[in-house]
């Protein structure tokens, strides 16, 4: 967080960079393999950041930046919420908050045949996988997982589905369990499901109990851990 | 972008049409090298350009200007109004600018060009800010009447360094511009009189100020070039600007004053050196449109 | 030479400053920008699907909406609009998302001079908000020169008016960097000092031109200084404010 430029590679990592920063000098790294995440580019020698967020590195090799959005970009292997927004011959076309719907063929399914076509209404929620993400194409969705089985992918019915970033989506898919989760999960039961997209489909016994995780989810992005377990001790204990 | 792996080998036995469509960038690129431009210009000199002055023979200024295709037709109207009670003894300038569907194939009918309305407010900036205009000039009776200047630019052809060849026109169209004789009739209001009554015709109403020339205070010629890489092109074509699309447009006056220095964006960043370079070349090109402005003003004495 | 400015600043002394994120609820990325009594809200949509006519669908677009504090849009606003659409789109990576439109509105909260600098500024933030792939930040100034000569930086709007010319200048923010010094200078100039933008407006020399310029690198280091505190801060989820 200091304003002085740093200058060794592992200086870089944890801290907040902004667009345009240059984060690796890949002339002074010779015959490494490295792998690039999200928000970062590579320009000749320099590889420079694009987006606002903080530098993580996973050893051996993987760089990305950390930083949370309202938008969603697709990307090969994320498990997203998409809502059906239209059904043609071939695909199912579902919002998944990228900048273009998403394809779902009709035969991506648990022993999908032309002969039993699942049927969703406009409207819908759906739990799927993202199998193609190349710019200039829509991407393309399925609902098995990699050996085809349907595993936990499909339909959400009843529940409450809402927006939050993808920032959230990530924290709450964190292992170990967030703090969040983990307080909420002490004293209640719910299902809930995280789209990486930035959708989180909570369902519980109650309304009543469905609005309090909801909430508890929505304002603890900007809270650290133990600001998340007393707010979700609050909320309970208005709850019950 | 023209940088495909694919070109490389494409290159050799593609026709140099299909080239150019495909990978209009590696086209010009492979000019730059040879520092020669597709239409075998330098890369710092600009178009062939001609002015007429008088083109519309109602208006009472007019000039046609030309800077390779990029043709520009402006005429000016003079009107009596009534002055704004905050600057009585004022007259004033309009200034639009037109782009026709004639003018360009990305303009379209009913949907009007969006650069249209900036090139007419960069006019206007240039030529009210720079003061070559003295407005007090313009004024008739402190408080009752003055001038009002309707400038109207139509851009025929577009190719390129709009905003050069509509200033230049415009410019020419006020070193053209005379001011209409006014005369005050019965009712005490200033009334223009038409060419013919000039000559003594009405001479009952008295003439307060004849037919006269308006004086420039200075001149301001502009040229626009184009960043791109290590290069400088100057006066680029329609193709040319949207290939590179990082322009800079320099606006000088006759004193080698600086009125406006124009770079909205664009990949490339101008550093000073750049920026000094592209002063130098519009420094040049002042001294050619001067030479062509004068020598249209003699031709027209002549006549 | 002492210039006595209405507020009490001295020449090279900014307004202050302040910057706030993601304020609103259903723009994808927003921001708060204000200098002293200027103050431009920016919001961004996107990317959304397909680009418009004209415009090539091999790279990413962007549509700049201004909405001014009254009135309606004229002239004045189109050449905002495009210059801030040109601005913004030599800062962004347009390659990554191709064939998308991204809309960037700003809407004039209130005018108290170095209008469109305060708004690229909250432009710039706002896409840093919404996670638009961004080559660097651009930081703007307004700088201005009096009668004799001296340069005023971030003039008000009763200063503006009294001044001889004025220009707005948008460069790159300074990056840290791990490259070694210098390996990012172009022509011996650091990066930060190349122009994204020059718009002018009134007449002056050539040599005045090139003072303000550098006078301008100086102030938007320290704008650019604000920006990254601005957004390093923020990622905690406390706005922030400088003098």
């Amino acid at each position: 967080m200091d304003g002085k430029p740093l200058t060794s590679p592992a200086s870089f990592i944890d801290q907040m960079v902004v667009p345009g920063d240059v984060v690796l000098d890949l002339s002074s790294m010779a015959n490494q393999t490295i792998k690039l995440g999200g928000g970062l580019r590579q320009d000749s020698d320099a590889i420079s950041v694009m987006k606002a967020g903080k530098l993580k590195f996973s050893r051996p090799n993987k760089y990305w930046v950390e930083s949370s959005q309202k938008r969603y970009v697709p990307c090969v292997e994320d498990t997203v919420l998409g809502v059906v927004v239209d059904s043609k011959a071939d695909n199912f076309l579902v919002d998944i908050k990228g900048p273009a719907l998403a394809f779902l063929p009709v035969l991506a399914f648990e022993g999908g045949t032309r002969r039993n076509i699942p049927k969703f209404e406009v409207g819908s929620l759906l739990y799927v996988r993202v199998v193609k993400a190349s710019a200039g194409m829509n991407p393309e969705l399925s609902c098995t997982d990699a050996s085809g089985k349907a595993a936990e992918f499909g339909i959400l019915k009843d529940g409450y589905m809402f927006e939050t970033s993808t920032g959230v989506s990530r924290m709450l898919l964190s292992s170990p369990t967030c703090p969040v989760l983990e307080a909420l999960g002490k004293k209640l039961s719910f299902e809930i499901a995280v789209g990486l997209n930035g959708r989180v489909w909570v369902n519980a016994g109650s309304t009543s109990m469905i609005i309090l995780v909801a909430n508890a989810i929505m304002s603890s992005e900007s809270l650290s851990g133990t600001k998340q377990k007393i707010m979700v001790e609050n909320l309970l204990r208005r709850f019950q | 972008m023209g940088s495909s792996g694919a070109s490389g080998n494409l290159e050799g036995e593609m026709e140099v049409d299909a080239f150019r469509r495909l990978f209009p960038l590696r086209f010009h690129e492979r000019h730059l090298l040879e520092s020669i431009r597709p239409d075998a210009r330098p890369l710092e000199r600009a178009r062939e350009s001609t002015v007429a002055l008088g083109a519309v023979a109602s208006a009472d200024g007019s000039a046609m200007a030309k800077i390779g295709h990029t043709t520009m037709l402006a005429a000016i109207k003079m009107e009596v109004m009534t002055p704004s009670s905050e600057s009585p003894d004022e007259g004033c300038v309009a200034i639009d600018f037109h782009m026709p569907p004639i003018c360009s194939p990305f303009v379209r009918p009913g949907r009007p060009a969006e650069v249209a309305p900036v090139i007419a407010k960069q006019l206007s900036d240039a030529i009210t800010s720079s003061g070559m205009i003295n407005l007090k000039e313009l004024s008739l009776t402190t408080g009752k009447a003055a001038w009002m200047a309707y400038l109207d630019v139509y851009c025929l052809d577009a190719d390129g360094a709009l905003f050069d060849a509509a200033l230049l026109s415009a410019v020419a169209a006020f070193s053209h511009l005379q001011i209409p004789a006014v005369s005050i009739n019965e009712d005490g209001r200033v009334v223009t009189m038409s060419r013919e009554d000039g000559d003594g015709k009405l001479a009952n109403d008295p003439v307060i100020k004849e037919r006269r020339k308006l004086t420039l205070n200075c001149i301001l010629f502009s040229l626009t070039c184009i960043l791109h890489k290590k290069y400088i092109l100057a006066d680029p074509t329609a193709e040319e600007e949207s290939v590179m699309e990082t322009h800079v447009t320099v606006v000088l006056d006759s004193s080698s004053r600086l009125v406006s220095l124009y770079k909205p964006g664009g990949p490339v960043l101008a550093y000073a050196s750049a920026v000094q370079d592209c002063i130098a070349l519009t420094r040049h090109r002042v001294k050619e449109l001067q030479k062509i402005l004068n020598e249209a003003i003699s031709d027209m004495e002549v006549d | 030479m002492e210039i006595d400015r209405p507020d009490g600043r001295t020449q090279n002394q900014l307004r202050p400053l302040a910057c706030s994120r993601n304020i609103l609820n259903r723009a994808h990325g927003s921001a708060r920008w204000s200098q002293g009594d200027t103050i431009v809200l920016a919001a961004v949509y996107g990317p959304k699907a397909g680009t418009k006519k004209n415009e090539n669908p091999e790279k990413a677009s962007i549509e700049v909406i201004w909405k001014p504090k009254t009135g309606q849009v004229g002239k004045a606003e189109k050449e905002y609009e495009l210059i801030l659409r040109r601005t913004l789109q030599s800062i962004c990576v347009l390659t990554i998302n191709p064939n998308t439109t991204t809309s960037v509105t700003l809407q004039v909260v209130n005018d108290d001079g170095s209008l469109l600098p305060c708004a690229i500024n909250a432009a710039c933030a706002a896409l840093v908000d919404a996670g638009i792939p961004l080559k660097h930040l651009a930081v703007a100034i307004c700088c201005s020169l009096t009668g004799s000569g001296s340069v005023v930086l971030d003039p008000s709007k009763l200063e503006e008016q009294k001044m001889e010319a004025f220009m707005y200048l948008v460069f790159p923010n300074s990056v840290h960097s791990v490259l070694p010094e210098g390996s990012l200078h172009v022509d011996g100039e650091p990066m930060e000092h190349g122009i994204i933008t020059s718009v002018t407006h009134g007449v002056m020399s050539v040599d005045d031109y090139l003072h303000c310029l550098e006078r301008g690198h100086a102030a938007s280091a320290r704008i650019s200084d604000f920006l990254r505190r601005s957004l390093q801060s923020q990622a905690l989820g406390n706005p922030s404010k400088a003098a």
